[in-house]
């Protein structure tokens, strides 16, 4: 259970059945939760569960009470923040056990992801709801008593950082009467620097005011989001090869800057061509230049 | 859904260039860590407008209290000021606010002036994110001494708890990372400290939080009902005061 000695009897693992902690979105089936969860950003909904079942009987004598006179309290709980000890405890549930056809026990939970940062801690514990009539010398007594603890980290994308920075707002909101405001995306990115932080310099708004391409967006339909790569893509690279005063600043960007994302995308679309053979082909043959983009352009294709 | 305030972040390398210039005593202009600021990449809007409004009110609260002089400069005011603000702030009620690169943004590029004014010694965990950033401690304060609108005198116990009290129960992430037992915790040194009075608390406290941490580690006090846990905390001090 952990590396605490316990002054009072507890229950061994062999005693309890916990396969684990499921993870997802709440009202679709969940899966097993792993060491990263993947396309998490605080507008994901999630939702969290675990299974337990013991033999009361065989957990009351492990804990020297007679059988039945003893309630058990399952916690179920979530920490989060970076590092070895999450910055915030959270209890989701609980359920007080004292007979055996209380259990097995599934214990269910949303989390709220706006609150989460870093990691997700999700622990299940059993401690003791009551002082029982007759114990022994050895017994837990005190209400809380920990008696059992199963704990499982989940690494978050930080922030979602590894994502391509992207917002759904309402053109009509945002771009009112301007010419933004029927358009499907806007990639907004100011191109005087390649050697900024990329997230923090450029993001494309999808215009939720256009149903069907958002939703379509939200759900991850590969056909829309190579369309809306490409476009954003091409204009990255065609921004950056306009003049040749980033040629000498581009290698030397930093990972993670706005440059090494272009550079990425560059040798992914023109594989062992140098900007000025690139920069030529744009000019001399601008439809070839832009097919090249058209084919690398596949979602995933943020580095 | 709640549309979250993504605020600025100061990314590792930026934290490293500041402590190589904190060790050559020149504070860059906040121009200079532009390379090294970014944001969450979705989940939210991104808002720097956000982040320079709390950068200017802190500093009001830091002008207040006599920055940029040291001589009269009244701390725990600036300290009070600063926790509630922090607290009752929206943009820190999500995730954000548990992340130590947004806390080094705001010390490093915003206010690195208000922070040495604050703490003189030049210390650089005040300046990065952790219990100990000028600003993330008077965040984890205010929230876990925030008894509530509802609350007659909703801000006692900010007012009460001396430095030394806020650092034994407050910079402690065992014990600040569970809310209602930090808050537990404060409501029971207030009556203990008015009892014994606030000079002998130093020592109390030190012991008290002592058997209450390895406590924690066979009891799960987050488990136990309000009365029942104050009894516990309630016990401890005393006995850390015979």
């Amino acid at each position: 259970m952990s590396k605490v000695a316990f002054p009072f009897l507890t229950l061994s693992d062999s005693l309890v059945e916990c396969d684990g902690f499921l993870i997802g979105e709440p009202g679709h089936p969940m899966n097993k939760a792993e060491e990263f969860l993947q396309a998490w950003d605080y507008s994901r909904k999630l939702g969290a569960s675990v299974t337990i079942g013991f033999d009361y009987d065989s957990a009351c004598k492990a804990l020297g009470f007679e059988p039945g006179d003893a309630a058990l309290k399952l916690i179920f709980k979530m920490g989060t923040g970076k590092g070895a000890m999450p910055r915030r405890w959270e209890t989701l549930t609980d359920r007080v056990v004292s007979a055996s056809e209380d259990l097995p026990v599934t214990l269910t939970a949303d989390l709220q992801s706006h609150t989460l940062s870093g990691s997700i801690r999700l622990r299940v514990e059993i401690v003791l709801a009551s002082r029982p009539k007759v114990v022994s010398e050895l017994s837990p007594k005190h209400p809380g008593s920990r008696l059992w603890a199963k704990e499982h980290v989940i690494l978050i994308e930080d922030g979602g950082d590894s994502r391509f920075p992207v917002e759904l707002v309402s053109f009509s909101e945002s771009f009112n009467g301007e010419v933004e405001s029927g358009a499907l995306w806007y990639l907004q990115w100011i191109s005087e620097d390649v050697d900024v932080d990329f997230s923090g310099a450029v993001r494309v708004y999808v215009n939720s005011d256009q149903e069907k391409f958002s939703e379509r967006f939200v759900e991850g339909d590969d056909l829309t989001i190579h369309v809306l790569m490409f476009d954003v893509i091409s204009q990255m690279i065609e921004a950056v090869i306009a003049t040749e005063r980033f040629d000498d600043l581009l290698p030397e960007c930093e990972e993670g800057s706005v440059g090494k994302q272009v550079l990425y995308w560059l040798e992914n679309a023109f594989p062992g061509r140098s900007l000025t053979e690139v920069r030529r082909l744009r000019t001399d043959n601008p439809a070839r230049f832009r097919a090249a983009i058209l084919a690398s352009a596949q979602p995933g294709v943020f580095a | 859904m709640k549309n979250v305030a993504l605020l600025p972040r100061l990314s590792d390398q930026g934290v490293a260039m500041f402590k190589n210039s904190l060790r050559n005593k020149e504070i860059p202009e906040a121009s200079f860590y532009a390379p090294y600021i970014w944001y969450a990449s979705s989940g939210g809007s991104p808002s720097p407008t956000k982040s320079n409004e709390i950068a200017d009110t802190i500093r009001e609260f830091a002008m207040a209290a006599g920055f940029p002089e040291s001589r009269g400069a009244k701390y725990a005011e600036f300290d009070q000021n600063v926790a509630v603000y922090l607290a009752t702030n929206e943009c820190f009620s999500s995730g954000e606010a548990l992340r130590n690169d947004v806390w080094a943004y705001l010390a490093v590029v915003k206010l690195p002036d208000v922070v040495k004014w604050r703490f003189p010694s030049d210390a650089s965990n005040r300046y990065l994110g952790g219990v100990k950033n000028a600003f993330q401690r008077l965040w984890i304060r205010g929230v876990a001494v925030d008894l509530g609108e509802e609350a007659p005198d909703r801000w006692k116990l900010l007012r009460a708890l001396t430095e030394d009290a806020s650092g034994q129960v407050l910079e402690r992430t065992s014990i600040a990372s569970d809310i209602r037992l930090a808050r537990n915790i404060a409501l029971v040194w207030l009556q203990v400290a008015d009892k014994l009075g606030r000079g002998r608390m130093e020592n109390v406290t030190r012991r008290a939080v002592k058997e209450l941490r390895l406590l924690n580690e066979v009891v799960d006090l987050s488990s136990l009902p309000d009365d029942e846990l104050l009894k516990r905390i309630i016990a401890l001090f005393i006995n850390a005061s015979n």
